[in-house]
């Protein structure tokens, strides 16, 4: 009979499109769009890439020095700017800086000036630079004035080890934060798997649909025709999310870091968890089954906005000001898998979270059982 | 008229919907503004920093003060996997740790191994390394000139003093910073409310059974007509008056200057082209659980390719060229050429242009809305 169950379970599931839509197609649509978006940001906007910078020099006083300096910033493999040299007076600079040819817009006269459209990290840079080329020629004219003895000691000095700083590396994993989407993207769609697991109890309790009903006055055990749903749909919620993974892997050639086999083991303890979290919600209270729908859809959302599906260093933040939430959330434990399974050698941290999630899991299906069991019903 | 009330009374018991959609963005919206900082002429960028100090001496402490003056410094913790997370999260931009030794070395004027660092090959770390040696190489200048550690620190931070000037040029209307984010996200949250709040309304009009019934009523064809379209638009406005509400409430006088009432004027016609949408998803016979799926689909969709979630100047030309073809496209490129970001300077006939784009759109869906019901009459019945 758990058998027969089973399968028809798995049939029912194939045909609730609504829950399809949600845990298989719209997954895929999102991973394109985030694709699309996020795809090559890391490689061509986090990455430092020399700045593009035009010079305007005033013709009548020559800054040898200072030209000397610049161009030496501007060439090799590791050039801090690239200059260009097409515009020649301030106007034809300032129009390259409006149409966003260049970052910033230097004027060497008496003085060294910088015009930028707005303020960044790259504008920053500049104004640094210009910053110690003045402190340098201070320090040195100071010496000069001072003790010219030490000029030569003090020039010395002024070219520091290129080694002070030893950088050290904590991971090989793949470092592009924009990785964490695709994270998030995975953790939806497994909790989306909850309007599964709702379905499970929407076809076993006699108030909210025929099937329901139908099974109520049906001699099978409860505990049987509920395990063969959860298991069921467990399964499919597995088997849509390990879609989107290869869709994710294969096509969009995302890179998750970790290799495929430890990936599905998250994937199949998150879809449990998501299941359950239906199963739980579903049994809990009498509301219509489309209230609860959109109890589901909501709290998944929440919990993913929270873990970082709409603003990506969202994690970081609920660490610092609410971490006891990334210890609870089945979004930020199914995310904070895929990220430790990535970044860390060790498994300690991802089988603590896994550990978390089947905890969760087995509470949420042990209250939905005793939520569901020995209902009772006057009149349909 | 009731064909008018009965459309009021159906969008009554839609409000829900429609708040928690409100809500979210008015959370957003508040989260975002919250930040807002009044910024005068232009400020160099500051980072997260960890410092880990590991020297404890002078030296050392006056390094600390000087990050503490140009950067924000954070306590993620000291182990590896704190300020590995706390990295890859952008809680933190660079995680420093000054070695023992220190200060010692920097008296002997050595400047190998100072420091120890975790980051990552970006623009900030290359910024603060940068700002690190500068400071290090005048610590070291100023010792060879015969100071000690200590007071070659001093004369370092006291540096900072010599700054160039730097020009923010204006090439926009105005310097309006966080009603332009307001607007932007408007794109999403316009397309998404008025699918999940309107189509729903108006696919009830459309139910076979209810359509049949009323068309074969004495109420004229265009009457009709014209009561679903005055009903759509008294929920449009009140929508679009919500949110400038809700934007007059968080940035007050900022709505009201010219850049701001030529905003409210760019998200006045893309509400109409969301109405539009609206419309047209409602002449499909589709059920109601369906309609959030499609609400979904195209709000993040056209958001995303649009240059909503994502400035528009990021993303591949390809993308650009699909987003072309959408109406957020055009809406995106006026909000953001009305604040100078992008890379189009604002003109009047640019704006005048792009909203011209924006209600073709909006004359595209009407049209198409017209054809389907057309064509849906003389078929079914």
């Amino acid at each position: 009979m758990f058998f027969h169950l089973f399968k028809y379970e798995l049939f029912c599931s194939m045909r609730n499109i609504q829950a399809m839509f949600w845990m298989l197609a719209f997954p895929i649509v999102l991973g394109t769009f985030f694709y699309m978006a996020f795809g090559n940001l890391y490689e061509s906007v986090e990455l430092f890439q020399a700045i593009p910078i035009a010079v305007v020099y005033d013709d009548d006083i020559k800054n040898q020095t200072f030209s000397e300096t610049i161009d030496a910033l501007s060439s090799g493999d590791d050039a801090l700017f690239s200059i260009d040299n097409s515009a020649k007076d301030k106007t034809s600079a300032l129009s390259l800086l409006e149409n966003g040819d260049v970052k910033a817009v230097i004027l060497v006269g008496e003085d060294i000036s910088l015009s930028v459209k707005s303020e960044s990290t790259e504008t920053s840079i500049v104004k640094f630079f210009l910053d110690q080329y003045k402190i340098n020629e201070k320090i040195i004219t100071d010496t000069i004035n001072n003790d010219p003895t030490k000029l030569d000691d003090v020039i010395d000095a002024m070219n520091i080890s290129e080694s002070f700083i030893t950088e050290r590396s904590l991971t090989d994993g793949n470092r592009d934060p924009y990785v964490q989407y695709f994270y998030n993207l995975l953790a939806m769609s497994t909790l989306f798997g909850s309007m599964a697991g709702l379905s499970v109890v929407v076809r076993t309790q006699g108030n909210l649909s025929d099937i329901g009903a139908r099974r109520c006055v049906s001699p099978e055990n409860k505990l049987v025709s509920i395990t063969a749903g959860l298991l069921a749909m467990t399964l499919v919620n597995f088997i849509c999310s390990t879609i989107s993974l290869g869709y994710l892997l294969f096509v969009l050639k995302i890179n998750f870091g970790a290799p495929l086999l430890p990936l599905l083991g998250i994937i199949a303890i998150a879809s449990l968890t998501g299941v359950s979290m239906g199963f739980f919600v579903g049994s809990f209270g009498t509301m219509s089954e489309n209230i609860k729908n959109s109890i589901l859809t909501g709290v998944s959302m929440i919990l993913c906005f929270f873990s970082g599906l709409m603003v990506g260093n969202m994690y970081g933040y609920v660490q610092l000001y609410a971490p006891w939430l990334n210890k609870i959330s089945p979004a930020a434990l199914i995310t904070d898998s895929f990220y430790s399974l990535n970044i860390y050698d060790t498994y300690d941290r991802l089988i603590g979270n896994l550990a978390t999630l089947l905890l969760i899991s087995i509470v949420f299906i042990i209250g939905g059982f005793l939520l569901t069991r020995r209902r009772k019903y006057a009149s349909l | 008229m009731q064909v008018f009330k009965t459309f009021l009374k159906i969008a009554v018991r839609k409000i829900p919907s429609v708040i928690l959609y409100f809500v979210i963005f008015a959370i957003i919206a508040i989260l975002l503004s919250s930040d807002a900082e009044q910024k005068n002429g232009f400020e160099s960028t500051k980072l997260s920093i960890s410092v880990h100090d590991l020297d404890n001496t002078t030296a050392s402490h006056e390094l600390i003060s000087f990050i503490e003056q140009n950067h924000t410094l954070v306590d993620v913790g000291e182990s590896d996997e704190q300020i590995t997370d706390a990295l890859f999260y952008h809680t933190i931009n660079y995680s420093l740790t000054i070695n023992e030794g220190f200060e010692q070395k920097l008296e002997s004027g050595e400047t190998d191994g100072l420091f120890e660092s975790v980051k990552d090959e970006d623009y900030q770390a290359v910024f603060f390394e940068g700002q690190l040696e500068q400071y290090i190489s005048a610590v070291s200048m100023y010792i060879a000139q015969g100071m000690d550690a200590k007071q070659a620190c001093n004369e370092a931070s006291l540096l900072s003093s010599i700054s160039t000037d730097v020009t923010v040029e204006s090439f926009s209307q105005d310097e309006g910073g966080y009603l332009m984010y307001f607007t932007q996200y408007l794109a999403y949250i316009f397309i998404s409310i008025m699918i999940v709040g309107l189509s729903p309304i108006l696919a009830t009009f459309n139910k076979p059974d209810i359509r049949r019934r009323i068309d074969s009523s004495s109420l004229l064809m265009s009457k009709k007509t014209l009561q679903l379209i005055l009903g759509s638009l008294v929920v449009t406005a009140i929508v679009w008056l919500a949110f400038m509400l809700l934007g007059i409430a968080l940035y007050g006088s900022e709505m009201f200057t010219k850049t701001g009432v030529l905003t409210l004027l760019n998200t006045l016609v893309y509400i109409v082209i969301s109405m539009g949408a609206a419309m047209l998803v409602a002449q499909f016979d589709i059920n109601e659980n369906t309609i959030p799926m499609v609400s979904n689909v195209f709000g993040m969709g056209m958001s995303f390719l649009c240059g909503v979630f994502v400035p528009q100047n990021l993303l591949s030309s390809l993308v650009l060229g699909i987003a072309k073809f959408l109406p957020a496209y055009w809406f995106v490129k006026a909000n953001n050429m009305l604040y100078g970001v992008g890379d189009t300077a604002f003109t009047m006939t640019k704006y005048l242009t792009y909203l011209g784009i924006e209600l073709l759109f909006a004359i595209a869906l009407f049209s198409a809305v017209m054809a389907v019901s057309r064509s849906k009459m003389q078929t079914s019945e």
